[in-house]
Formats: C-alpha cells, structure tokens, sequence
C-alpha cells in the first residue's frame, strides 16, 4: 500500500504540511460554501498520510526527520514512533468524520460570513494537534499546543450564535490554557537551562547521566501542573464542561476527541520518555498525585455526570471521568512489569476517542433538531429520532464497558495491570465508575424511552444523513473494535512496550 | 484622526521613511540584526500611523483589506512553498542548500531570504488586521 | 552566596506573582488580560537571563576576531514566545469585544449575574 512512492520518506512532515497549507489556502480558494469541500479534501489527504506512515512505522520502525537537513541534535526533529503514529491516525480519523459532520451543522451554527475562516482556524487547529504528536522537538512542541489551543479557543467563541455563554467559556479556557502551557514553557526552560538541549531523545539521554537536583524536580512539577489543565485532569479540569457543552456541536466532538487526549499524549511523551531516568520514570510523589487525581476523577466526574440536567452537560462531565482512566494506566504503568495497564491506557484513548466523539455528534444532533439538549424537552426522543438515541445508547454502553464495545476491551485491560501491579484499592475506583457510568447511561434510556413525548410543537423526525452518518461511524467503529479487538490491541501493546523500554 | 497640522505634517513625512526603514530592516535580515518580524511589524506601524494622523477609510483605501488578507495567506504559503520546493529538488523540508546545487552557500542566502520575506508580509498584514478587528472597522 | 545574583530570578518571579495575582483578583475581564500578559512577560525574562553572560556581545562572528559572545538561542525561543503571547493577547481582546457586545459589560460578576438570570428566566 505504498502508494506514494517517493514521498514515502518525507511522510512526517508532509502530515503538518497538508492540513496547514489547507488552512492558509482556505480563506482565498474557498470562500463561501466551498470552504467544506476544501477543508474535506485537506482532511482526506491527511488521514492517508497518517494510515500510511501508521503502516511504514509498523513494517520499518520509527521514523526520524531533521527539518532543513541540520545535524541533531541541533536542528529541529520531527520523531515518529508507534504511539505517535497512533495518536496522529486518531487525530486525522476522527478529524476527517468529524468535518464530514460538520457540513450540515456549521450552516446553521456560524454565520455565513465567517465560513473561510472557520475552515481556516478547524484545520489549523488539527495542523497543531497533530505537530504537537509528531515532533520530536521540546519547544516545537509548545509552539505547536500554542497553535491548536489559540484555534480552539477561537473555535469555541464561534458558538456564540447559538449560546452567548460560549464567549465566557473561551474566555475561561483561554486563561487557563495559557497558563497551562505557561508552565509548560517554564518546564522547557528550566530542562534547557540545566542540560543545554531542546531535542526529546538527547534530553532523556542527558537527563539521564545527571543527578536530579532542585531545577530538574521543579520541572518536573511545573509540568505535571502545566499538562493537567491542558488534559482537563480533575480537579484542573475546571473550562473543560463549558467550554465542551457551549462551543459548536461539530467543535465539540473534535475536542472531546482528540484536544484532551493529546495532553495525554504529552503527559506519556514528556513521563516516559523525556523524564524517564534510571531511579525510576514517575517519582513516588508524581504516582501518588496523579493516580490519586485519577481516582477522584473517575469518581466525581461520574458521579457529578449523573446530575446534569443536559446532554452536553453529562457527556463533557464524563469525559472527566474517563480522562481518568486513561491517566490512571499511565501513572502505574511504569510498576506493572506485564504492560497492562498502559496497554489499556493507550486502548481507551482510542476508544473514548471514538465513543465520545461519536456521543457529542449525536449531542448536536439534538441541539440541531431541537434547539437545546436538555433533558426535559428530550423526554420520548427514543421514539422519534430511533437511529441518534439508539447511537448514543451504544456508545454509553461503551462509556460502562458492557463486553462487545471498545470500552470493555480497554477497562480490561486496565483492571488487569492494576490487579498485577497490586492496587487492588484502584480497580475497585474503576468498577465504581463503571456503575456509576451505567446509572447516567440509564437515565438518558429512562428519559428518551420511557417517558412520554412533549409536545412542543418542534420537528422531531429524524436527523439528516450528513449528520448520522458520521455519528454512527464512529460508534460503529467502536463496537467493531468490541468485537474484533486483535489487530489494535496487538498495535497497542507494541506502542506500550516501546514506551515502557524508555527508548527516546 | 488628527487635527492637529503639525502631526499630519510630519507623520506624512514619516510615513515613506519608516516603510523604507522596514524594508530594510528586512532585507538586512540574514546578515546582521533583522529580519521579518521586525520588518513586518515597522512596514505595519506604518500603516497604522497613516490609519490613526488621516482618516482609516483612506488607509483602507491605500490597502483594501481584501488585500492584506490575501498578503497574510501568501506570505504563509511563501514560506511554506520555499521549503515545498526544497522537498521537490531532494532535500528536506527547508534545506536550502539543495536550491541551487553549483552554490550552496548562495542557496541558504537566497532560501532565507524567501521565508524571512514571506515571514515580514505575514506578520505585517496579521498586525494591521489585528488592529483594524479590535477597532471594530472591518468584518 | 549573595542573595543580588539571583537578581534576575527574583524579578521574574515577582512580575509573574503580580500577574498572575492581577487574574485572579480583578474583576475587569481587560485587566485579566493584562494579567496574563505581565504572567508570560515573567517567564520572558526568565529565558532572557539563561542566555545572559558578563561582558558578552551578539552572536555574530567575524574572522580574526575572538570574541565571547551570549547564547543566541534562548532569544530566538523567547521571540518566538513573544509572538505566541501576543497572538493570545489578541484573540483574548477579541473574545472579550465579543463579551461585550453580547452582555454590555465586561465585568466578570456582571457577566455570571446575567448568565444566571436567563437560566433562572428560561428553566
């Protein structure tokens, strides 16, 4: 499958390069309704770039790229290995579904006017999420959150249109994000101050030969703070309902996608790969604070989800939760000699991509049809729009981790390494969160299935094709994952174990 | 706008000197002290003294805003479009060197050159957007 | 060791306290921006002061000459950082117009009083 020949060696870059000179191209080429056809086909290519370089990486190994052919470490690298590839698929895949979706519902939630650069400032924003998986480089990489975080927080103030609380939700995140990635910044420099190096791998190799003293830990410290806020790791994940329940329904299912998991992405990057030294990768300290705000997550952001009084609302409160998860794995990863536990970490921020992604469609399918997503006027949906709540009722069955959906593949995983590393206490969290999860699932069941209809004079019948389409790829790639889980947990455990080799 | 005679006077008689400062501010870029942030950031100072001393529809009608925009995508493409070319003549992405084989030397010159000119028309058109946005003039 | 040669640490650390105190304390959604401006000004100053050394010039070598000159890369990291703040300053300044022009206020408290009155109006 290696259809693009000559090129094959220039693939990294090429996966930033397209979707950027698309958003730049945007605003000239494409104004007015052409804007989707453009950004679609800017999509499309950058999904085949990511599935071929996924596939090149697994046949032939990580894949290095000096930028302007300067000698490393001094230049700037791009570095692939198999879990970014992965994350990079999940970013572009999802991406491309996702603006597939966004045709029908941008039109009626962005004024005409602002269509070039809405496809401008959506593919910028997927250009620096997929930079930040991809380089291999400490500052290019806070460059690179820099652009995906000032493209969303733009994003999200585009929901003005339909609610103007989303304005104050950018405005939250917006502050927030920047003093998250502020430390990040802070951490960079004190890493550069006390080793003299930007690249990731000669970073970990310095790193390595030098004692930890005051300047390394106090990085250390900056970033797990500064990574929280970026990852919405409860109790920092204060923009994050907001910001995810106001912005543009196509907006929201991008983020809850893929924004969070690249934080988690960089949190596993800078833990395990840069940080990673022979008195062990996480600290004591840095175990203790991030498994236990795992825990609190998965507990509140459950708990708190199973009181909202909107869609939207439960869906971005779960997201909490489920962020959770995925940091739980990734801080007793590195105890768990068999690699279960990160193996389920890598697995469900593959499958809480596509489930939740899948959810906040089908969340903006509602608003589309109804206006709102609260739960009152949802009342007896289950009969009317049959295809939208079935789909959510998978995914949330996904989000409970019922045996034939991705969800339950990557909870056992998890369970797994948490048994074998001896922190029985934790799974007991995790099973909490599965009932907990179940008991907010049954109340969207309860409302959209067994309680009587409103009438309130609104179209109920079913959603476009243009919109459940896309909503029921992504569930439905879920529960093909459910069913026929080899092939990605295979991936998935090669990426852990390459992570857990603290190769750099 | 200003009334003031004096200032109109003298910012109009500014306003070719600091454009011409600016250009050279950018072309001495990659030699010396410079470059395209610097230059973009004077070329648009420019404008946005010429904007604030006469009145901002004549600035508009100076650099019609369809123009600036379509300055702040080129100049993006301009960059990316030297390092596109880089990987067209079998190099890597932004290795100038291989832009003109006989002279590598002259190449890098010339390769950034390019960016830094593409680097000045992006940030000048996105400081003088900025400006006309927060002022409440343009869409 | 004398406490003035961490003079430089000291005043970033100060202005990024003040900054950060100016988000969390002031009401006004344009003073937080300012905040958060004086809060990344800090941390500027921090990159500038690993590449300081006495009696260095700029980087720029000339043949014969022996020079000792400053490490020219925290600089090119801080522009590039410079460039990043005030791209956040403007989309900040840009969301807050929008605040404005959706509530007629930009006082935080207003804003929160407003949103809670038309949830009270519309549940």
């Amino acid at each position: 499958m290696n259809f693009l020949g000559a090129w094959s060696h220039h693939l990294p870059v090429l996966l930033v390069l397209i979707p950027l000179i698309g958003a730049v191209l945007s605003p000239i080429v494409a104004r007015g309704s052409r804007g989707w056809a453009w950004a679609f086909l800017t999509m499309v290519a950058t999904a085949t770039v990511a599935l071929e370089l996924l596939l090149r990486i697994r046949s032939s190994g990580p894949i290095s790229y000096p930028l302007g052919g300067w000698n490393l470490p001094f230049g700037i690298e791009l570095y692939v290995d198999l879990l970014s590839a992965i994350i990079a698929l999940v970013v572009a895949g999802v991406g491309l579904v996702v603006t597939f979706y966004a045709r029908t519902s941008v039109r009626f939630e962005i004024p005409d006017d602002r269509f070039g650069f809405f496809w401008s400032l959506w593919l910028l924003a997927i250009t620096g999420l997929i930079g930040i998986v991809i380089t291999g480089d400490a500052f290019n990489l806070y460059v690179m959150l820099e652009i995906s975080s000032l493209t969303i927080y733009g994003l999200i103030a585009m929901g003005r249109m339909r609610d103007r609380r989303a304005l104050t939700a950018a405005f939250n995140y917006l502050i927030l994000g920047s003093i998250g990635a502020a430390f990040i910044l802070i951490a960079i420099g004190l890493l550069y101050s006390e080793t003299g190096t930007l690249n990731m791998a000669d970073l970990h190799r310095r790193l390595g030969a030098i004692e930890a003293n005051a300047t390394i830990r106090s990085a250390r410290a900056f970033l797990l703070a500064g990574l929280g806020l970026k990852m919405a790791l409860f109790p920092l994940h204060l923009w994050m309902p907001a910001a995810y329940s106001r912005a543009p329904s196509a907006v929201a299912g991008l983020l809850a996608a893929t924004a969070t998991k690249v934080g988690i992405y960089m949190a596993m990057r800078f833990f395990y790969t840069v940080l990673a030294t022979d008195e062990g990768i996480l600290t004591a300290p840095n175990v203790l604070i991030l498994s236990g705000c795992a825990g609190a997550a998965i507990v509140f952001g459950s708990a708190t989800a199973a009181r909202q009084r909107s869609l939207s609302l439960l869906l971005a409160f779960s997201s909490v939760a489920q962020i959770g998860y995925i940091v739980l794995g990734m801080a007793i990863g590195h105890s768990d000699p068999t690699g279960y536990a990160m193996t389920g970490s890598i697995l469900h921020i593959i499958s809480h991509a596509l489930m939740k992604g899948g959810l906040f469609l089908c969340a903006g399918i509602f608003i589309w049809r109804l206006g709102t997503n609260d739960f009152d006027q949802l009342a007896g949906i289950g009969r009317r729009m049959p295809w939208t709540s079935a789909a959510v009722v998978a995914g949330g069955l996904g989000l409970i981790g019922v045996p034939g959906t991705a969800g339950f593949i990557s909870k056992l995983f998890l369970l797994r390494g948490l048994f074998e590393s001896g922190h029985p206490l934790l799974a007991v969290l995790v099973l909490t969160g599965s009932v907990l999860a179940a008991i907010y699932t049954w109340r969207f069941v309860e409302i959209a299935y067994l309680k009587p209809p409103v009438e309130n004079g609104l179209d109920h019948s079913e959603a476009p094709l243009g919109m459940l389409i896309p909503a029921w790829i992504l569930i439905g790639a879920s529960l093909v994952i459910g069913f026929y889980p080899g092939p990605i947990i295979e991936i998935a455990s090669e990426a852990a174990s390459t992570l857990l080799g603290g190769s750099g | 706008m200003s009334e003031s005679v004096v200032l109109r006077t003298v910012g109009g008689m500014l306003f070719p000197y600091i454009l011409v400062y600016g250009l050279y501010v950018q072309m001495h870029g990659e030699i010396g002290p410079g470059g395209g942030f610097q230059a973009g950031i004077l070329i648009a100072a420019a404008f946005i003294l010429h904007s604030l001393l006469f009145s901002p529809q004549g600035t508009d009608r100076l650099l019609p805003s369809r123009l600036v925009d379509i300055a702040m995508c080129s100049g993006v493409l301009l960059y990316i479009g030297t390092g596109v070319l880089c990987l067209l003549m079998g190099g890597y992405f932004l290795d100038y060197s291989v832009l003109i084989p006989s002279d590598p030397a002259y190449a890098e010159a010339l390769g950034m050159t390019l960016v830094e000119i593409g680097v000045g028309l992006t940030v000048a058109s996105v400081i003088l957007t900025m400006v006309r946005k927060i002022r409440g003039e343009a869409t | 060791m004398n406490p003035l040669d961490l003079f430089n640490h000291w005043a970033f650390v100060i202005i990024m306290m003040v900054g950060l105190y100016a988000i969390i304390s002031r009401n006004n959604l344009v003073k937080k921006v300012l905040g958060l401006g004086l809060f990344q000004t800090g941390i500027f100053l921090m990159y500038i002061t690993l590449g300081f050394k006495h009696g260095a010039g700029a980087p720029i070598l000339q043949q014969g000459v022996e020079a000792t000159y400053a490490n020219p890369l925290p600089h090119v990291l801080i522009l590039t950082a410079i460039v990043v703040s005030l791209s956040t300053m403007a989309v900040a300044l840009a969301i807050v117009i929008g605040i404005r022009e959706e509530y007629g206020t930009v006082e935080a408290d207003e804003v929160a009083r407003l949103d809670s009155e038309a949830q009270e109006a519309g549940s």
